[in-house]
């Protein structure tokens, strides 16, 4: 399994995908917040939360299509799930490498980010919690909405309309500060869920 | 027991057809007649309670639906018996437009009566989660080419999300209560008379007839479609 | 007749939704009925030319 989870960091270290454009993209939709709404402070500190969750969401659904479907064009799939009896090692090497390119970047840039949106320690603390425990269960659900969807070819909003009905709990517990114990419940019941479905749906595939 | 389709059922179906139109038409029509004229308007709301008769049975028949496609979809996956898939794929569409009539006609509703086009609570909330659900079911079928996959996808993704509408509902809920916004909870429909009843009585039984029609109309296309499919293969 | 037409100063409102209503519903029923008889004619004459 290490040997996947390595194949996939070094595949994205040479594509496009590194760790300053990710950081951009979300700097980037955050600072969108003050152009649009204005620059006072308590509008500002009350956006924040929610339009990180917006920004999260939006890396995620952008870039579902990168999770599976090259391995499936390439014929890779099928080599790795005859080598591998169990292609669970797969899914949770793809669940780690997805979290860690498209979603620890804004875990990485939340203080920086708090700190320009006027934000104090303890609210970054609370933001940065939630957005941890969330963002899991979001790249679960992403992932197997990406290994069910291989076949099809450029839906990507067909995707996006698949899964914002299931980030919607995630978004709306996120947001708000005292919930990370249903947060993580969530997270939970979509590993559950997306393990299974993720190795029906490729199974599917595979074949 | 395996039910297989045979001529004989699509013949007997098709027979059908012109008396479930006419019943249809003719409970709208009784349905119309007791809806616009015979039933006296509300004292509160006066003659704009009239669209609660088409607005209730809509979503009434919207949820239903989806629950029907749901357990087609499961039944599908256990017996893999070809008559559920038809069945999700004819229902489908259907429900989508009861789902979309009953946002439309309760926005209407909504402007004269409580002021608001819309409102972000619980039931509205998951009334438009459930339209998206339905276009994700209907336009997923068309998006992947074969076709045998695609009804696997799609009957997965159908279970999924009506396992999410709960949650959803739950969710919206616990917030609403968190986060107490101006005017929702005046949105709890008063106790009804009877001589409301009857004209809902009979719009739902309309609105029954036209999802069987058309439910009907559908499956034989479904079927016709997957013939010519088999075919062009 | 006038009142029905008025509806209690909420014509739009009823008259909008109603109409909506029945337009999609009609709409809905003919465009199916009408791609039936359509593939229907389509997928007899293949037969019979197959026969």
């Amino acid at each position: 399994m290490s040997n996947l989870i390595k194949r996939d960091l070094l595949l994205s270290f040479y594509s496009s995908a590194n760790f300053f454009f990710t950081v951009s993209f979300f700097i980037l939709i955050l600072m969108l917040i003050p152009f649009a709404f204005g620059t006072q402070t308590e509008q500002l500190k009350v956006l924040f939360r929610g339009v990180v969750w917006i920004a999260l969401a939006l890396s995620i659904i952008i870039t579902v299509d990168r999770i599976y479907n090259a391995d499936y064009e390439d014929g890779n799939l099928d080599i790795i799930m005859q080598k591998n009896k169990t292609i669970e090692y797969l899914i949770i090497s793809k669940y780690i490498t997805h979290w860690f390119i498209y979603c620890l970047p804004l875990l990485v840039i939340l203080p920086v980010l708090s700190f320009l949106f006027y934000l104090d320690y303890l609210e970054t603390v609370q933001i940065f919690i939630n957005l941890f425990i969330g963002s899991f269960g979001m790249v679960f659900i992403a992932n197997f909405v990406s290994a069910l969807t291989l076949g099809a070819r450029r839906t990507i909003f067909l995707k996006a309309i698949i899964m914002i009905p299931l980030f919607v709990p995630f978004i709306i517990f996120g947001s708000d500060a005292g919930s990370w114990p249903i947060l993580l419940a969530l997270s939970m019941l979509s590993f559950v869920i997306s393990i299974y479905v993720t190795a029906y749906g490729l199974r599917l595939y595979g074949e | 027991m395996y039910i297989k389709i045979k001529n004989n059922h699509i013949e007997f179906i098709k027979s059908a057809n012109p008396y479930l139109i006419f019943a249809t038409i003719f409970a709208f029509v009784i349905g119309l007649y007791y809806s616009l004229f015979q039933s006296p308007p509300d004292y509160i709301q006066g003659d704009s309670m009239r669209i609660m008769y088409i607005h209730v049975p809509s979503a009434w028949f919207a949820l239903m639906t989806y629950s029907i496609l749901a357990g087609s979809c499961v039944l599908w996956f256990i017996t893999r018996n070809p008559l559920f898939n038809v069945v999700a794929r004819s229902i489908a569409q259907v429900g989508m437009v009861f789902t979309l009539m009953s946002l439309i006609t309760g926005s209407i509703w909504g402007k004269p009566t409580w002021g608001v086009w819309w409102v972000w609570d619980a039931r509205l909330t998951s009334m438009l989660i459930l339209f998206f659900l339905y276009i994700a079911y209907i336009f997923l079928w068309q998006a992947i080419s074969n076709k045998e996959l695609a009804s696997k996808i799609s009957a997965a993704l159908a279970i999924i999300g009506f396992i999410n509408i709960p949650i959803i509902k739950f969710s919206v809920d616990w917030w609403n209560t968190l986060h107490q916004p101006a005017s929702i909870s005046k949105l709890s429909t008063p106790s009804i008379d009877t001589s409301m009843l009857i004209p809902l009585f009979i719009m739902t039984i309309a609105c029954f007839l036209f999802l069987v029609t058309v439910s009907l109309i559908r499956f034989r296309l479904v079927l016709i479609e997957n013939k010519m499919l088999r075919t062009s293969n | 007749m006038n009142e029905l037409l008025d509806m209690g100063g909420y014509a739009i409102f009823v008259w909008s939704s109603y109409g909506i209503f029945f337009f999609s519903l009609v709409t809905f029923f003919l465009i199916n009925i009408l791609n039936l008889r359509k593939y229907e004619k389509i997928f007899n004459k293949t037969k019979k030319k197959i026969d």
